[in-house]
Formats: C-alpha cells, sequence, structure tokens
C-alpha cells in the first residue's frame, strides 16, 4: 500500500516534470534516483580512499622496493662488474698523481669487494693528455724477507671473516709459525719514514701478504702510477707510500655490500688504523653523524670510498707528514651543456608528487560531488 | 536541496578536505623537510676574507667535518686538493691555505662552474647528468 501510495506520488512527480518538457530519466522515480546518486557517490568515494591508499601507502612501498632491487633479477654483470669504472679510476689515479707530485709520497688503494669472480682490470679513461708515469709492478718487495717459507700466511680461507665489530678491529697477531716482531706501536714518535728497505721482518712480511692478495679474485687496486699498480711493488719509484685498503663482505644473494671497513697502510708514519675513526668523523661517514647509511657500503657507498682514497694526501698534511696539496693550476672550465644536475628522483621527490596527487584528488573530489548534486538538485 | 543531499555533499567536502589537507602537509615536508643551507653558518662562525670567501686556522678536513657536521649533505667530494660540499641552494669550497683553509661559498651553478675539474662528473655533466662515482659495482641502491 505504502509502496503504491508512493508510486502515485512518484508518478505524479514524474509526470509533472515531464509536462515541465524535461524528458531524461524517464521512468525513474525521484527515490530511485536518490538511491542511485547516493549509490554512485559511494562508488566515489569508495575510489577516492582506494587512491589514497594506493598513492599514500602502495606507490612508496613498490617504489622503495625498486628502489632496493627487487625488481632487477640476478644480474650476473654484478658478481664482476668493477668498483671504479673507467672514468672513475681515471680521475683516482689523475688526482692521487697530482698530490705525490706536491708531496713526494705515493698513495694507493686496494679494494677486496668480496666477490669471489676474477674483476677484469678496467683501462682508466684519462682527461686531457694526462698519462701516469709507466712504471713495471713487481709481485714482491724488492728486498726479500728473511722468512722461511712455512712462515708465509697461507691463502685466504674460503669462508670469509665474519663482519668485523669496529673499524679498528684488524688482526695485529702473526700467524703460528711466523717470528712476530712489534708493530709500529700508535704512540711512536713518527713522522719517520721507513722506507721498504729498513722494514722488520713481520712488517715486510705483513705487506708481502698484502701484495699476495692483490692477485685473488675480487680485489681491485691501483694507485698514482695507475690501475693496477700498487706503491709497495715499485719500492725504488715509492721509498714512501700510503695505501688505503678497504675490506667488503658481499652477499651474493642481494648482490650488495653487506658491511665494509677500510685501513691506511703506511710507511711514513702513524697513519695506521688509529685514526680510521678520526679520518672517518671528518668525512662525515660516522656513525655519530646520525646516518649509517651514508658510508662506505651504504647508498653512495662506491662515492664514499673515492672520497676516502681522495682525502688520503689531505690527512697526510693535516698530520704533518707532507706539505698540502696546492689547488690544481690551470682551471677547466666545463665545457659547452656541462652544467650541475638537477636534485636527483629520490624519495623527497615521490612525497612531492604524492603530496600534489592528494591535493589534486580532493578538489577533484569536491567538484565532482558538486557537480552531481547539482546536476541532481536541477533534474 | 534536500537533507540528505546536504549530507551527502557534506560528506564529500569533509573527505575531500581531509585528502587535500594531508596532500598538504606531505607536501610542505616534502618541500621544506631537512634542507639545509650552511650560509648563514659559515658566516657566523668563519673569519670574512672578501665577498663569498672566509678563512679558517684549522687545516680543511676539520673544517668540513665542522661544516657537515651542523650542516649535513650527501653530496660530499674529498679530493687530495680540497673538499667540496654541495647544498640546494650554495656550493661550498673548502682549500688548504698555509697551515689553515680558505673557504669559499659560491651559488650552486657557479660553484659547480669554479670547481668542475674536482666536481664535474659528480655533480652534473653533460645536459645536467652525472656519470661519476655512481658505481659499477655492488654498492646500494640505483
Amino acid at each position: 500500500m505504502t509502496g503504491g501510495g508512493q508510486g502515485g506520488k512518484n508518478d505524479k512527480s514524474g509526470k509533472n516534470k515531464n509536462s515541465g518538457g524535461q524528458k531524461k530519466q524517464q521512468g525513474t522515480t525521484p527515490a530511485q534516483r536518490t538511491q542511485q546518486q547516493n549509490k554512485s557517490n559511494n562508488a566515489m568515494g569508495c575510489g577516492c580512499v582506494v587512491a589514497v591508499i594506493l598513492v599514500v601507502f602502495v606507490l612508496p612501498v613498490l617504489w622503495s622496493l625498486y628502489d632496493e632491487g627487487v625488481f632487477d633479477g640476478n644480474d650476473r654483470a654484478m658478481e664482476t662488474a668493477p668498483v671504479f669504472g673507467p672514468r672513475d679510476a681515471g680521475r683516482l689515479v689523475e688526482r692521487l698523481s697530482h698530490a705525490s707530485k706536491a708531496q713526494g709520497v705515493c698513495y694507493g688503494w686496494v679494494v677486496d669487494s668480496g666477490r669471489y669472480r676474477q674483476i677484469p682490470k678496467v683501462t682508466p679513461s684519462y682527461s686531457g693528455t694526462f698519462r701516469p708515469e709507466a712504471v713495471q709492478p713487481s709481485t714482491q718487495p724488492s728486498a726479500q724477507p728473511s722468512m722461511q717459507p712455512s712462515t708465509r700466511p697461507s691463502a685466504r680461507p674460503s669462508v670469509r671473516p665474519t663482519e668485523r665489530t669496529t673499524a679498528t678491529a684488524r688482526p695485529t697477531a702473526p700467524r703460528q709459525g711466523a717470528t712476530p716482531a712489534p708493530r709500529r706501536t700508535r704512540t711512536s714518535p713518527a713522522p719517520t719514514p721507513t722506507p721498504s728497505g729498513t722494514m722488520s721482518e713481520y712488517e715486510r712480511a705483513e705487506m708481502e701478504r698484502s701484495l699476495e692478495q692483490l692477485e685473488e679474485a675480487g680485489v681491485e687496486y691501483g694507485s698514482n702510477l695507475g690501475v693496477g699498480v700498487d706503491p709497495r711493488q715499485v719500492p725504488d719509484r715509492c721509498p714512501k707510500w700510503v695505501v688505503l685498503e678497504a675490506d667488503y663482505s658481499y652477499s651474493s644473494q642481494y648482490q650488495e655490500w653487506t658491511s665494509g671497513t677500510t685501513s691506511i697502510e703506511s710507511n711514513i708514519g702513524d697513519l695506521d688504523e688509529t685514526s680510521m675513526y678520526q679520518f672517518e668523523e671528518m668525512l662525515g661517514q660516522d656513525y655519530g653523524s646520525g646516518d649509517d647509511t651514508d658510508d662506505i657500503d651504504g647508498e653512495q657507498g662506491i662515492a664514499r670510498l673515492a672520497d676516502q682514497i681522495g682525502a688520503v694526501p689531505m690527512l697526510v698534511a693535516q698530520e704533518g707528514l707532507a706539505p698540502p696539496v696546492p689547488a690544481q693550476a690551470e682551471r677547466v672550465a666545463p665545457p659547452p651543456g656541462d652544467r650541475i644536475s638537477e636534485s636527483k628522483f629520490t624519495a623527497r621527490n615521490v612525497f612531492t608528487g604524492v603530496g600534489i596527487a592528494l591535493i589534486a584528488l580532493g578538489v577533484v573530489w569536491v567538484t565532482v560531488a558538486a557537480v552531481r548534486n547539482r546536476r541532481s538538485t536541477s533534474s | 536541496m534536500s537533507a540528505a543531499r546536504r549530507g551527502a555533499m557534506k560528506g564529500h567536502m569533509i573527505g575531500a578536505g581531509l585528502v587535500a589537507l594531508f596532500g598538504a602537509i606531505v607536501l610542505l615536508i616534502a618541500l621544506f623537510g631537512g634542507k639545509t643551507s650552511p650560509r648563514g653558518y659559515i658566516a657566523k662562525h668563519y673569519k670574512k676574507v672578501s665577498a663569498g670567501t672566509y678563512s679558517s686556522p684549522k687545516a680543511p678536513l676539520a673544517v668540513a667535518e665542522d661544516i657537515v657536521d651542523r650542516n649535513g649533505t650527501k653530496d660530499r667530494v674529498y679530493t687530495p686538493t680540497g673538499v667540496f660540499l654541495r647544498y640546494h641552494n650554495a656550493v661550498v669550497g673548502i682549500l688548504p691555505e698555509g697551515r689553515g683553509s680558505k673557504i669559499t661559498l659560491d651559488a650552486p651553478a657557479r660553484g659547480y662552474a669554479r670547481y668542475h675539474s674536482y666536481v664535474g662528473g659528480s655533480w652534473g655533466g653533460s645536459g645536467g647528468r652525472a656519470t661519476s662515482f655512481r658505481g659499477g659495482g655492488p654498492g646500494e641502491g640505483k
């Protein structure tokens, strides 16, 4: 009965409207139209909520997964890609060469990237007419150590050592059978250059072990004399040397470094591992800086490693072991079209996009609702 | 307009307003959150030598540590000759001078051109694309 009554009212209403010349929505009652309108509005509201969830939660999560390399698949090239490419290696050689000429000290780097595949030797790309001094590296120090063969350290174990607890926790005890000679003490009154010819037996053995490791898989090295030349291999050319050694642990599952430590080996003074924490602190790479991802195994690990290698001559100058390196005389203007990059597409950009999208969504939501409401009112 | 429609419209307005408000908050944080500038700090803590140039009796690494500690940036380049820091509104160069340091403060484009032989490729390049020290090896991220 009630339905019939309503139907009568609706019919009447419909007739009135039809008589008003509006033929749209013919055959539907106002109640039905209101119901449809409500359904439509509900659908729009649900759509907006879904869009908000997508934009606010799903999109950033997907971006994070992409950024972490989840969609990269198993890239075998990652297993053999050099840490420093041709241009980067060339830059390092050029910078260290400039420092070496100014300070009379050879600078080198050794990176054990923790991978078990042989990394192809990079042919560095130099700028302009620069070429490093040609040298013939030797795999042994010039003066052979007077140690028995049995005291030579064995090959590296197949299982990599676990992550070091601190950057300064380096093994100092000689292996069994070796003739232990006291290491340079950290408080020794350096700087007293200790050329290769006057090294103690233990120091010589340690250096020999370091040089042997250069030929192992996953190890890359270079110096101011070029890629593939360690200053300790050419003692005649490099009586004074400083080498920064980086030791990484690599996860083949995630195809990335899981940890990394660095140390400085030198024969010109007290530049051993005691100063590494301070060195990292000076470079903004310490844990105390509040960002533990901004170090040699972080997001920009290769740039941070290059920072450490590049900063060693400044550290040597700061310690008073050599004069500061003067700025390069010629200032090279950037070539046409070479300009500073815009800000990178980072999380900041993603969230900027999310914010704009949400504001636009709110405006569209209100506009669509207002238009529909207006149409519905006018009908 | 019926009460039901007014109620529905009010609901839409509240929903859309909340969405837009949330968007505005996200946008403001993204645009202004975490942006640091070393200009004020350098002007306050270092001796001004000339326009855009300051000096310090400390060595470059110590000065860089001080500035980075107070004004963090991930765009840092350390070379044997000096330290270079990039911010959204400045490029800072810290070079050895005697026993101390010379600190220069430039607008980003000017600083990039000035120190191109040190930061070219790292902070920019042809068409503004940086290419250096981005890593062929197993570093994290993209």
